[in-house]
């Protein structure tokens, strides 16, 4: 059976060449008593090292005359990719190639401004409501009272009223580049996603994103 | 390149330079490439010379500049495509011959042994020439490689093994 110590056969130089510690010579001494395999593999380790130790030592070129001669073609050696790592180099520029073309379509084409979604999983909400569902996929009908604020990254924020419950509003986020945002007083449908903005300067339920509007008549 | 032959560098020359030839010669395969390698090592020395002060032992300074040299020269040549005697045709003549006088008739067994350190990588090639050839001490080769004394025991090891593979027609005759 092939022996497994990899732990001894690894130190078996140190053993050869006396420069084990006292501890690890006693874990070899002890482990080659059992292990045939590895008594013949010091003994071709041995051998191996014999003939290493019998080539001849070269002795120094003349100072003067060494240094003295045009200098060496200095080795200089341009960076260069390991090959497994240039491999993987190539798939991930196509891997990225890809998914910025992926992402750049996704978001910028005519059918993702139309993109179509499961409406079965959403639920018609009042807005008066929105505080008390806990639905995350809600549709909420109002009037665009009024814009608010900047919302910031080129996105729109409207507040969408209750018309018989004007004290009641849900204030309702538009990404830019993906819907038409509706003009103010526009009585609209909306289809997104219901959360609360705790920003100390918000504290409102919001509908964001908003993943469709359509405009009521 | 100006050099700055100053009896310090003299003196590391006188100490070190046989030793690194040594190295460079079997590490890539011929006592020009050493001398190269020599003349390079101190003359990046002798630029650097008083700038390095104190920061480590020269030795070990001198060695770490000289196993960079070659293994610099190495990755070099690897781009450039070059056409070698197989081993095992070197091998072969030493086999069929009868005699060990024949067969150092037919080639040197040192040129055998150097020719096949050279079918080692260079990592391996490095530290085994170092240790049986220079025969230096394991925590200074470790120091100069920037390893562990198990890493190069464990390299040995590796080296040691692969050279027996290889040289076993000589090793048995």
């Amino acid at each position: 059976m092939a022996c497994l110590r990899f732990d001894l056969q690894r130190s078996l130089p140190l053993y050869l060449d006396r420069a084990a510690s006292p501890a690890t010579v006693e874990r070899i001494e002890r482990h080659l008593l059992g292990c045939g395999e590895c008594r013949a593999r010091l003994v071709r380790l041995r051998d191996a090292k014999n003939l290493l130790g019998e080539l001849p030592r070269l002795d120094a070129p003349n100072f003067e005359r060494l240094m003295a001669r045009p200098a060496a073609r200095a080795p200089r050696v341009s960076w260069s990719i390991p090959p497994l790592l240039r491999h993987f180099a190539a798939d991930a520029l196509v891997a990225s190639g890809l998914f910025v073309a992926f992402t750049f379509l996704y978001t910028h084409t005519a059918s993702a401004r139309n993109r179509t979604f499961d409406a079965s999983s959403f639920r018609r909400v009042a807005v008066r409501d929105v505080a008390a569902t806990h639905d995350p996929h809600v549709i909420v009908q109002g009037v665009v009272s009024d814009f608010v604020g900047d919302a910031g990254e080129g996105s729109h924020r409207f507040r969408l009223t209750d018309p018989n419950d004007p004290g009641h509003f849900v204030v309702c986020e538009v990404l830019d580049g993906t819907l038409r945002p509706p003009k103010t007083g526009a009585r609209i449908r909306v289809w997104g996603v219901s959360r609360y903005d705790s920003n100390p300067d918000h504290e409102w339920f919001e509908i964001h994103p908003v993943m469709k509007v359509e405009v009521l008549q | 390149m100006p050099t700055v032959a100053t009896d310090e560098l003299r003196e590391l020359y006188d100490k070190y330079a046989p030793r690194i030839r040594t190295l460079a010669r079997y590490t890539l395969g011929s006592r020009a490439a050493a001398d190269d390698v020599v003349q390079t090592v101190f003359l990046k020395a002798s630029q650097s010379l008083a700038t390095f002060r104190g920061q480590a032992a020269p030795g070990t300074w001198l060695w770490r500049i000289a196993v960079n040299q070659c293994n610099d020269e190495l990755r070099r040549r690897k781009r450039t495509d070059r056409v070698e005697v197989p081993l095992d045709a070197i091998l072969g003549w030493a086999d069929d011959a009868a005699t060990p006088e024949q067969r150092h008739g037919v080639k040197e067994i040192d040129e055998i042994v150097a020719r096949a350190l050279l079918e080692l990588s260079p990592k391996l090639r490095t530290v085994v020439v170092l240790r049986y050839v220079d025969e230096m001490p394991y925590d200074e080769i470790a120091a100069i490689l920037g390893c562990s004394i198990g890493t190069v025991s464990s390299r040995l090891a590796r080296a040691l093994t692969k050279l027996e593979q290889t040289l076993r027609p000589i090793i048995r005759s």
